[in-house]
């Protein structure tokens, strides 16, 4: 091989390394190929709040490959002037099969646009995620940027915020039936200031190996952390889980 | 069972008056709600004691000062040079504190109003944080101060101001609060040269200095920032998080005021121009 064939090799090489990061998402995409699993998520909210009731659609679908990686992204628009957006990336290992513990992290981006208020809003949140049998536990942190779609100011930035989630199960994951409680600031659309947990109860029924139905319900109270609380808000939501 | 025993026992102390931490608030237990307080406001006709206050010239000066935190241990001296500060002052019409005055329990309620005593020709105007309801201690600011939710009015020879004193205590302002602050500013915010919006909880948060005192809910926020924008509010002033913040959001500048407490860094009060148009003066105490 002559000098000349070397040097357009390595440069070859070179130009692909700036692209690795799309290849290594290719890579990815095709070993995913191999043992995908689609996910679709649709349901109804109900939420009543201080400021005031809306009902809300959204969906969201999830795509995981090789049970390491998985996307998600999701869409929500609310009758109370509020849709959103999202985009988050997982990545999870067994730690232990017998045990039935895993764990990873997971990026997440949201895009709120609240219509009526004339606000956008854009955060950006990283967590780790440690699952077991019936305890899902979920710690990270978040920064949020918003601004007004009007008037020419400068955004506000909120630099840091913790978000968090404990979620615990009745039976496990695979159980035909379920009730799963959780303490957390976060949903699926946003992440709420720290101060602000919401308080969840839920159940879900598996109709069969791809379909489940879920009611969720919950409680956020005001001023928690002030140690002065008060009501703020409730909802419901309920819809299907889908998986192909 | 020996955990249910501990779990009970644990869940018993915590329930219980705490000296220290007023855990019982987290969980609302006993301490009235925003909507109640709103009740009494209302009872109140939503009145602190003054609802008009004349002054000779357009242009005059107003102090604001949140989270002096008297105890029950003593008097606040930086509440007294505050109002000092307010007595010396020809220009000035009236003293904004916008919370957190006082610890909550009936002693600290007292230290505040005694140092108060001594300055009566100044008018001061309350405003109810987290803190004075902690140990039960709203019916004392109920006795003290009146009215958690009001508005009065600065009249001028040509002009008149109104400002309007907010319950955030709790950390929201509740349906009623809302429903009445959309109402009051429909009404009235067009008879008004400047509208001054005085509450304890902070509405934005560039920084976590004060770690998990709650500001309002993102949501409320938002609404509330549109509320003040659409009704044109000049200014919104804040305590809570002891941390400065002066932030523009769709045309209404929000101040956060640093804490008055004693014996803090950067305790300071606002010294605010109220002509055409408002501007502060930071005092450091």
């Amino acid at each position: 091989m002559d000098i000349k064939v070397v040097c357009l090799k390595s440069s070859f090489l070179l130009k692909l390394m700036k692209y690795k990061f799309y290849l290594f998402l290719l890579f990815a995409f095709h070993l995913g190929t191999i043992s995908a699993q689609w996910s679709m998520r649709p349901y109804l909210e109900y939420k009543s709040s201080a400021i005031h009731d809306n009902i809300g659609a959204a969906c969201i679908a999830g795509y995981a490959f090789e049970d390491i990686y998985s996307v998600h992204a999701g869409g929500k628009i609310q009758s109370a002037g509020l849709g959103s957006f999202f985009a988050q990336g997982d990545f999870m290992w067994t730690v232990s099969e017998e045990k039935r513990i895993d764990a990873g992290f997971y990026n997440k981006y949201i895009y709120c646009n609240y219509f009526l208020y004339d606000i956008q809003e854009f955060t950006v949140a990283v967590a780790g995620v440690l699952k077991t049998r019936y305890v899902d536990v979920t710690l990270g942190f978040s920064n949020r940027l918003y601004w007004n779609v009007r008037y020419d100011e400068k955004a506000i930035y909120e630099r840091a915020n913790f978000l968090y989630e404990i979620k615990g199960r009745v039976f496990e994951e695979e159980h035909k039936y379920n009730l799963i409680f959780s303490i957390s600031n976060i949903d699926d659309f946003y992440i709420e200031r720290v101060q602000f947990l919401h308080l969840k109860a839920g159940g879900r029924y598996k109709l069969n190996g791809n379909v489940s139905l879920f009611l969720d319900a919950g409680f956020i109270p005001a001023g928690f952390f002030h140690l002065v609380s008060n009501y703020y808000a409730g909802f419901f939501k309920s819809g299907v889980e889908l998986s192909f | 069972m020996s955990k249910i025993y501990s779990i009970l026992l644990l869940s018993a102390l915590l329930l219980s008056s705490c000296e220290l931490i007023y855990v019982r608030g987290a969980l609302g237990i006993g301490i009235d709600n925003v909507n109640s307080r709103y009740e009494f406001s209302n009872s109140q006709n939503f009145n602190c004691g003054f609802s008009s206050l004349a002054v000779g010239a357009d242009e005059y000066r107003v102090y604001a000062a949140a989270d002096f935190h008297t105890g029950k241990g003593g008097l606040s001296s930086n509440q007294a040079t505050f109002l000092q500060a307010v007595n010396d002052d020809a220009g000035a019409v009236c003293c904004l504190s916008i919370g957190d005055m006082v610890s909550g329990e009936k002693q600290a309620y007292e230290n505040y109003s005694a140092v108060l005593r001594n300055f009566p020709e100044v008018n001061h105007a309350a405003c109810v944080g987290n803190h004075e309801l902690y140990f039960e201690g709203w019916p004392y600011y109920k006795e003290m101060f009146g009215s958690s939710i009001y508005y009065f009015e600065v009249a001028t020879p040509n002009y008149k101001d109104i400002f309007i004193c907010l319950d955030s205590g709790s950390g929201t302002l509740g349906t009623s609060q809302t429903v009445w602050l959309k109402d009051l500013l429909e009404r009235e915010r067009r008879n008004y040269r400047n509208c001054i919006v005085f509450t304890h909880t902070n509405f934005t948060c560039k920084d976590l200095s004060q770690g998990t005192t709650g500001s309002f809910v993102l949501e409320e926020t938002y609404a509330l920032f549109r509320l003040f924008s659409t009704y044109n509010v000049s200014m919104v002033l804040s305590g809570h998080d002891h941390y400065f913040e002066d932030s523009t959001v769709q045309g209404v500048r929000y101040i956060t005021l640093d804490a008055a407490k004693d014996n803090v860094k950067n305790a300071s009060f606002l010294k605010i121009n109220c002509s055409d148009s408002i501007s502060y003066e930071i005092v450091k105490l």
